[in-house]
């Protein structure tokens, strides 16, 4: 290994780092677009998320789905227990 | 060369930002995955696949982290997936393997000057297996651990391969000689 890190071979190869392939034609063009896309939707709903007032509400509307949840199994356990008394 | 303030305003999802990355890294990008596929077509996609994994996980690059080398594991990582999907990494995994072709001589000594084309074109010569670990040691420089990992083998084997795909190169370029 050290005898071929030695050799112009190795050489020839890191220098290759430096050199590119010329890539077809329109292709930066075409990868913007796919970016733009891309963006399009991910950073309007990045920006959602991180904005306070978005984390207010979901934090809001989590703690009514949560109450209602709570209401709703007391009021079911309730009717249950209603139901095995007799008359 | 990117610079931290480019990737910051990336980070930071300025318009114009990623455009910029782009315009300035495509070219390399673009290079690595056509050594890596050995095919223009598929090199373009396997760029695009490369940059969407740039965009979504440029958050977690580590600022202190050289940027060029975090890309080269990016596409590497890339071509990979793009291999699978094409039922071509088995031959990746298994081509290392392969019995040394009939007729190779003994490797004779390469002088300091080497003909960089029929290096390259050695290189395309090269079975996918080994290529890929010559490539991303010799050319782009990534650590045997790096290479390991990208390709799910342990350090030992990449040490092997890569032993195996020099003795090629050498035995290739000096037997045209």
């Amino acid at each position: 290994m050290t005898d071929f890190e030695d050799t112009g071979l190795a050489a020839t190869l890191a220098s290759l780092r430096n050199e590119v392939e010329e890539p077809p034609a329109g292709f930066a063009s075409r990868l913007n677009e796919r970016m733009r896309r891309e963006l399009r939707w991910r950073e309007p709903v990045r920006r959602l998320a991180r904005d306070r007032r978005t984390q207010y509400a979901a934090a809001s509307l989590g703690g009514a789905v949560i109450g209602a949840t709570a209401i709703a199994l007391i009021w079911r356990r309730a009717a249950r227990r209603a139901d095995r008394v007799p008359a | 060369m990117v610079s931290r303030e480019l990737i910051e305003r990336c980070r930071r999802g300025e318009r114009g930002a990623f455009d910029e990355l782009v315009e300035r890294t495509h070219r390399q990008v673009y290079t690595q995955a056509y050594r890596l596929v050995g095919d223009r077509h598929e090199a373009e996609d396997v760029s695009q696949e490369a940059y969407l994994r740039v965009f979504r996980s440029l958050g977690t690059f580590r600022a202190d982290a050289r940027f060029e080398t975090w890309l080269y594991r990016i596409v590497a990582n890339a071509a990979f997936t793009h291999l699978k999907r094409k039922g071509r990494f088995g031959r990746l995994i298994a081509e290392g393997q392969d019995p040394e072709p009939a007729g190779v001589q003994e490797a004779r000594p390469v002088d300091a000057v080497v003909d960089r084309e029929e290096v390259k074109r050695v290189l395309k010569e090269l079975p996918e297996g080994l290529r890929v670990v010559l490539v991303l040691r010799d050319v782009y420089g990534l650590t045997m651990k790096e290479i390991g990992e990208e390709i799910g083998l342990s350090e030992g084997a990449v040490k092997v391969r890569l032993h195996r795909a020099r003795k090629r190169l050498r035995e290739s370029v000096g037997s045209e000689r």
